[in-house]
C-alpha cells in the first residue's frame, strides 16, 4: 500500500522491516520450537532463584516469553522513532502530510509482519492499560501545552463549539446510522439505537491538532488555531464521558428497560463528571504549584511533583467516576502558569520534554496497536454500513460547525470567516482515540464489535490521509495567499519589511482583550495566589538569572570581538563585491535571495507553531537576544563616532534624548515586588534614593553619554560592585532595571512566545503608581537630557 | 465570552447615550455605565450600527477608562471620518492608548511605545516607534495615534462605493498603506531610498550570520534592480512599482483594526 511509495524516502524503513522480520521469525520460531521446554525452562529458573541448586545448569538458555512485552514493546517504539527521524530529514515531507500518517504507516507495518510470521501480539492494549496509562500522557500534554490566554480569551466559543459540536455529532451519526440500520437490505437490524450512538459518540472523538502542522505555515489566525486546539483538547474528555454513560446505559439495557429517569439522571450525571473532573483538576492544580514553591534545594524532584500530582488527580477523578481527562487537562492548565516560574530552568526543560515523550509513546503504542488490528482477519466489511458511517461524518460535522459557528459569531466581536469555518470543518481528523474507544467495545454487549473497528479504521484512514494530505493545500487556497517563487530581492525584502511593521502594529494595538472577568481574575490572581503559590526569592533563582547569565556572557563576548564585524562570525561562503559588475548572474540573484530568506529575522507570531510530535527549537528567543544585543551595540558604536545613528539620523541632543530612560520606570517586567525592594535596596546603600536622581541629571554631556555604555559590561560583569561615584552608581541602579527588562523579554515562554506584555503591564502599572508624581516632572521637562546615559541595553534614538 | 449584546444591555445602552451628553460626568454612575459600556460594544458587533450611533451622540460619548475616571476621546466624528474606524474601534483603541499611557499624561511618549515588550524585539522596533513620531516630535495625542494605525485597516468594499471622488483618499489605500512601508526606510525625508538607507534597512533585518559585505552587495543589487531612472536610489514611485505585484491590501491589514 502507501508504503511503497514511502519507503524510498526512508532508507530506515528497510533496514528496520529486516530487523524486525528477522526477529519476529526469529522469535515465532523460537516460540513453537521450545513451546513445551519453555514452561519447564521458567520453572527451573525460578527454581534455581529459589535457593535450591540447580541440577543442571543450562550454559544458554533463551528466555524470550519473559521479555516479550516489554521487548516489543520497546521494537515498536524504536521503530516509529526511527522512521520519524527519517520523516524529518526529508524536508518536503512534514509539510505534506500529518506525522499521524507515518505512524499509521509503521503500525500497518508492524501489523503486517506480525500478520505475515503468525506471531502471536502481546496483550498490550486492554481497557485498563489505555485508560490508566495510554491516555493520562496524551491529555496531559495536550493540557500542558495549550496556550493558555488566547483559550480563555476564547473560551466561550470553545465550549460553545467544542462541547456542542461533539454531542450534536455523537448524536447525528448514532442516530441517522440507526435510521440506516432500520433499512432490512443492508442486514444491520440487530444494532440497536444505544449502538449506534456509542458509535456515534466515538467516531466523533476528533483530533485536529494532528493536521495543525501541515498548514501552519499558512499562518492561520489565533482565534482559528485555538478553535482547532480548545477542540481537541475538550473533545476527548466529552468523547470519552460520552461513551463511558452510554456503555454504563448498555449495560443496563441488557438486563432491564432504560426509563426516562434514566436518561434525565444520565444527562445530569454528564454535566457532574465533566465539571467535577475540571474542578479537581484545579485543586491539585493549585497543591502542586504549591508545593513546587518549596522545591529550590531540591529540584531534581521538580518534575516528579508536576507529573505526579497531574496523574493523581486523573486517579483521584476516575475513582471518583468523574472525567479524569477533565481533571487532568485542568490540573495542567492550572498549575502550568505558577509551576513554570517555580522551577529551575533544567526542570522546566525537562517538564517539556519528557511530556512530549510519554505523549508520543503512548500515541506510537495506539497507532502500532491500529496497525496490527488493521491487518488480520477480525474485520467485518459491510459497505453500507462503512459508506454511511464517512458520509455521516462529514455531513454532520459540516452541520455542526456550520450551525454552530452561525450563532456563535453574532456573540463575537471577530466573527469567523466563511473560510476559517471550511478550515475547522476540514480539519476533523479522527485519531488514537477514535481506535481505543472502538478497540475497547466490550464484546459481550456489542456482538458487531469486528464491524465497528473496521468503520473505525476506515474513517480514520479516509480523515488522516485523504483530508491530512489536502488540508494543506486547501488552506492555501483559501488563503489567497501569492506563493509566488519569482519573487525579486526586493519583494523579498519589502514583504519581511512589513510583515515586522504588521507585528509592531499589532503589539502597539494590543489585544482586545478587555474582559471583566479576565480582568477580576488577573487582580484575584496577583492578590493572593501568586503570593501563596509563586517562590519569593525569584529573581535570584531560576530561568531569570540564566538568562541574565547568558546574555552578559553573549554581550561580553561581542564587545571582545569587535562590534559584530564580519569576523565575529564565520560564514561559509561569500558574496563577491558586485558593486562594478552592472549585471548579475542569475545564481548570483538566486544565492542573494536564498541568504536573505534564510537570514532575515523571522516575524515574531503570537500564536507559535504547536507541534503534536516535536518541540520546536526556539529560535525566537535566540533572535530576541541577538536584536537586543545588536541594538545595544549599534547604539554604542554610534556613540563612540559621535557622528551619526546608524540609521543615518545626526546625533544631536534632539535625538539623543529619545534615548531616555525615566527614572524608576523600568520595563514592563516587574513580576514580583520583590525585586523592586531589591533595586530600591540597592540605591539607598548609596544613601541616594534612586528617585533623588531626577534632580541631578542635567549633568549628562557628551563625556558621559560616551563613556557610560563602555562601563556597563564590566559593571555586569562584576555585578553589583560597589559605587565609585555618582554618575557610576545610577548606572548601576538603572542597570537592574534593564536589566531584568531585557531578561523579561528574554524569559522563555513555554511554547507559544507572544510576549505576555498585556499582563505584565498591568502588574507594572499597580507597582508603580507611587512613582509617577516624581516621575511626571521629569517627563515633562522638554529637554529631557537628563536621561541620556542609562544603561544602552534597550536605548533607542 | 462576548455574549454581551442582549436586549437587556441594549436598552441600557440607549439611556447610557442620553446621559452621556457633554454636561454630565461619570459621578456615581459608574455601574450603570459599565453596562451601558458594554452594551455598546454588543450592539455594535451584533447589529453594525455605528453609523447611525455616531450622529446621536454628536456631543461626545463618554467613555470609562479603566473604570476608574470618566474622560473623552476628542472629536470622535472628524476622527471616525477621518480614519474610518467604527466607534467600538476607536473606543477600544482609546482604552489601548491610556493603558499605554501609564502615568495619565493624555499623550504617549516614546518611552511609553518603547515599554511594550514584543516591540523591543521587534527589528524594527525603532523605525515603528518613530513613525508615530512624526518630524521629531515628542508627543503622540490620540488623533495622531488613530492616524498611523488607521494605515492598517483593512480596505472594504463599502469604502471604495461611498467614497466621494472629491475627499482624499482614505489613510488605508493601496497608495498610503505603500508610503508608509517606504518611510520606515526613507529616514531622510528625501523621498528616495538610498544605498545606503537601504544598507542600514538590510542591517537591522537579517541576522548576524550575513557578512557586511554580503550586506552591501544585496544593498547594491536591491537598489540596482528597482532603480529605473539610474540615480542610484529609489523613489516612491519605483518602490511602488517594485511591489505590484504584491497584495499589498492585505500584507498591510490588521484583522482587528476594523
Amino acid at each position: 500500500m502507501g508504503i511503497r511509495g514511502f519507503v524510498p524516502f526512508c532508507p530506515w524503513n528497510w533496514c528496520l522491516l529486516l530487523a524486525t522480520l528477522q526477529c519476529c521469525g526469529a522469535s515465532s520460531e523460537l516460540n513453537r520450537s521450545t513451546d513445551s521446554s519453555a514452561r519447564r525452562e521458567l520453572n527451573v529458573r525460578y527454581a534455581a532463584a529459589s535457593s535450591q541448586p540447580a541440577e543442571t545448569i543450562s550454559v544458554f538458555t533463551l528466555d524470550y516469553d519473559y521479555v516479550q512485552i516489554p521487548y516489543e514493546v520497546t521494537l515498536w517504539i524504536l521503530l516509529a522513532s526511527l522512521a520519524k527521524i527519517g520523516f524529518h530529514l526529508n524536508r518536503r515531507l512534514p509539510g505534506l502530510m500529518p506525522e499521524s500518517c507515518l505512524l499509521i504507516l509503521v503500525g500497518a507495518l508492524v501489523g503486517a509482519v506480525i500478520f505475515g510470521t503468525d506471531h502471536k501480539s502481546p496483550p498490550v492494549m486492554d481497557s485498563s492499560i489505555y485508560f490508566l496509562y495510554l491516555l493520562p500522557p496524551i491529555v496531559l500534554e495536550s493540557g500542558y501545552f495549550m496556550p493558555t490566554r488566547p483559550f480563555f480569551e476564547n473560551l466561550g466559543s470553545i465550549l460553545w463549539w467544542a462541547g456542542l459540536g461533539a454531542l450534536l455529532n455523537a448524536f447525528g451519526i448514532g442516530l441517522s446510522l440507526y435510521l440506516i440500520c432500520q433499512v432490512p437490505a443492508f442486514g444491520l437490524g440487530d444494532i440497536n439505537l444505544l449502538q449506534n450512538l456509542l458509535f456515534g459518540s466515538l467516531i466523533s472523538a476528533v483530533d485536529p491538532v494532528a493536521v495543525l502542522a501541515v498548514f501552519e505555515e499558512a499562518r492561520v489566525n489565533e482565534q482559528l488555531y485555538m478553535m482547532i486546539f480548545g477542540e481537541a483538547l475538550l473533545n476527548d474528555g466529552i468523547s470519552v464521558v460520552l461513551y463511558n454513560i452510554l456503555i454504563a446505559f448498555t449495560k443496563m439495557h441488557k438486563f432491564e428497560d432504560i426509563e426516562p429517569v434514566d436518561i434525565l439522571a444520565g444527562c445530569a450525571r454528564f454535566v457532574i463528571v465533566g465539571c467535577g473532573g475540571a474542578f479537581f483538576g484545579v485543586i491539585f492544580g493549585f497543591i502542586s504549584a504549591f508545593i513546587t514553591r518549596f522545591t529550590q534545594n531540591i529540584s531534581a524532584i521538580e518534575p516528579l511533583i508536576v507529573f505526579m500530582f497531574s496523574y493523581l488527580s486523573y486517579l483521584v477523578a476516575e475513582t471518583l467516576y468523574l472525567s479524569g481527562i477533565l481533571a487532568i487537562t485542568a490540573c495542567a492548565v492550572t498549575m502550568k502558569k505558577y509551576v513554570e516560574e517555580n522551577v529551575s530552568q533544567t526542570s522546566y526543560t525537562t517538564i517539556k520534554y519528557f511530556m512530549k515523550m510519554l505523549s508520543s509513546v503512548s500515541e506510537t503504542l495506539i497507532f502500532i496497536f491500529m496497525g496490527v488490528s488493521t491487518i488480520g482477519k477480525n474485520h467485518e466489511w459491510n459497505w453500507a454500513f462503512i459508506c454511511f458511517t464517512l458520509v455521516f461524518c462529514q455531513i454532520w460535522r459540516a452541520i455542526s460547525v456550520f450551525v454552530l459557528f452561525y450563532v456563535s459569531n453574532q456573540f463575537r466581536t471577530f466573527p469567523f470567516s466563511i473560510k476559517d469555518q471550511c478550515v475547522i470543518f476540514y480539519s476533523g481528523v479522527r485519531g488514537a482515540g477514535s481506535f481505543s474507544l472502538a478497540f475497547l467495545l466490550p464484546l459481550s454487549l456489542f456482538p458487531r464489535k469486528k464491524l465497528f473497528v473496521t468503520a473505525t479504521l476506515v474513517v480514520i484512514y479516509f480523515t488522516v490521509f485523504i483530508q491530512g494530505i489536502t488540508v494543506g493545500p486547501l488552506v492555501r487556497y483559501l488563503d489567497v495567499r501569492k506563493t509566488n517563487k519569482k519573487e525579486s530581492i526586493n519583494e523579498e525584502l519589502h514583504t519581511r519589511l512589513m510583515d515586522h511593521l504588521k507585528a509592531g502594529i499589532e503589539d502597539v494595538c494590543g489585544q482586545w482583550s478587555h474582559y471583566q472577568v479576565r480582568d477580576k481574575f488577573k487582580k484575584f490572581d496577583h492578590k493572593y495566589l501568586r503570593k501563596v503559590l509563586i517562590r519569593k526569592n525569584l529573581p535570584k533563582s531560576s530561568l531569570v538569572s540564566l538568562y541574565k547569565k547568558l546574555e552578559m556572557k553573549q554581550a561580553i563576548e561581542m564587545v571582545e570581538s569587535g562590534v559584530l564585524s564580519s569576523t565575529a562570525f564565520s560564514t561559509p561562503r561569500r558574496v563577491q563585491k558586485t558593486q562594478e559588475t552592472k549585471r548579475l548572474s542569475p545564481e548570483d540573484v538566486e544565492s542573494m535571495r536564498d541568504i536573505l530568506t534564510r537570514n532575515m529575522y523571522q516575524v515574531r507570531q503570537r500564536t507559535l507553531s504547536y507541534n503534536k510530535y516535536n518541540l520546536q527549537p526556539q529560535t525566537s528567543e535566540k533572535q530576541a537576544k541577538e536584536i537586543l544585543i545588536r541594538r545595544r551595540n549599534t547604539f554604542r558604536e554610534s556613540v563612540k563616532k559621535g557622528h551619526s545613528l546608524p540609521w543615518g539620523k545626526p546625533a544631536g541632543t534632539k535625538n539623543i534624548r529619545y534615548l531616555s530612560f525615566p527614572y524608576s520606570k523600568p520595563l514592563p517586567a516587574g513580576r514580583d515586588m520583590k525585586v523592586a525592594e531589591f533595586t530600591d535596596h540597592d540605591g539607598s546603600d548609596s544613601e541616594l534614593p534612586p528617585i533623588t536622581f531626577n534632580t541631578h541629571s542635567p549633568t549628562g554631556t557628551i563625556q558621559e553619554r560616551r563613556w557610560t555604555p563602555e562601563v556597563i559590561p564590566m559593571k555586569r560583569l562584576h555585578g553589583a560592585g560597589t559605587p565609585l561615584h555618582f554618575g557610576y552608581r545610577r548606572n548601576a541602579g538603572r542597570e537592574e532595571h534593564l536589566g531584568r527588562g531585557g531578561r523579561a523579554i528574554l524569559r522563555p515562554k513555554p511554547l507559544f512566545h507572544a510576549v505576555d506584555e498585556e499582563f505584565e503591564s498591568e502588574e507594572e502599572s499597580k507597582e508603580e503608581t507611587p512613582a509617577f508624581g516624581s516621575l511626571l516632572s521629569s517627563e515633562l521637562r522638554p529637554g529631557g537630557d537628563c536621561n541620556v546615559s542609562h544603561s544602552p541595553l534597550l536605548q533607542r534614538k | 465570552m462576548k455574549k454581551v449584546g442582549t436586549s437587556s444591555l441594549a436598552l441600557q445602552d440607549r439611556g447610557g447615550l442620553g446621559l452621556g451628553g457633554p454636561g454630565r460626568a461619570g459621578d456615581g454612575r459608574s455601574v450603570p455605565q459599565r453596562a451601558w459600556e458594554r452594551g455598546f460594544a454588543g450592539r455594535v458587533v451584533a447589529g453594525r450600527r455605528t453609523r447611525g450611533m455616531g450622529g446621536e451622540s454628536s456631543g461626545g460619548v463618554r467613555i470609562l477608562v479603566r473604570g476608574s475616571h470618566a474622560a473623552r476621546i476628542p472629536d470622535v466624528d472628524s476622527l471616525r471620518q477621518e480614519t474610518g474606524f467604527s466607534q467600538a474601534s476607536l473606543r477600544r483603541l482609546y482604552d489601548r492608548f491610556n493603558a499605554l499611557d501609564r502615568t495619565g499624561k493624555g499623550y504617549l511618549s516614546r518611552m511609553d511605545l518603547q515599554q511594550i515588550g514584543a516591540l523591543a524585539v521587534n527589528p524594527l522596533g525603532d523605525r515603528i516607534i518613530d513613525s508615530f513620531f512624526p518630524d521629531g516630535s515628542l508627543r503622540l495625542d490620540f488623533p495622531g495615534f488613530v492616524r498611523v494605525l488607521a494605515h492598517f485597516r483593512p480596505v472594504d468594499e463599502e469604502d471604495d462605493g461611498n467614497r466621494d471622488p472629491k475627499e482624499p483618499e482614505p489613510l488605508n489605500s493601496r497608495m498610503n498603506k505603500l508610503r508608509f512601508a517606504f518611510q520606515l526606510y526613507d529616514l531622510d525625508r528625501d523621498g528616495k531610498i538610498s544605498r545606503h538607507e537601504m544598507l542600514q534597512a538590510l542591517r537591522l533585518m537579517v541576522g548576524v550570520q550575513v557578512t557586511e559585505e554580503q550586506l552591501e552587495s544585496i544593498a547594491d543589487r536591491t537598489v540596482q534592480e528597482a532603480d529605473e531612472d539610474g540615480d542610484g536610489a529609489v523613489s516612491f514611485l519605483e518602490f511602488a512599482k517594485s511591489l505590484e505585484k504584491m497584495n499589498i491590501e492585505q500584507k498591510m491589514s490588521i484583522r482587528i483594526l476594523k
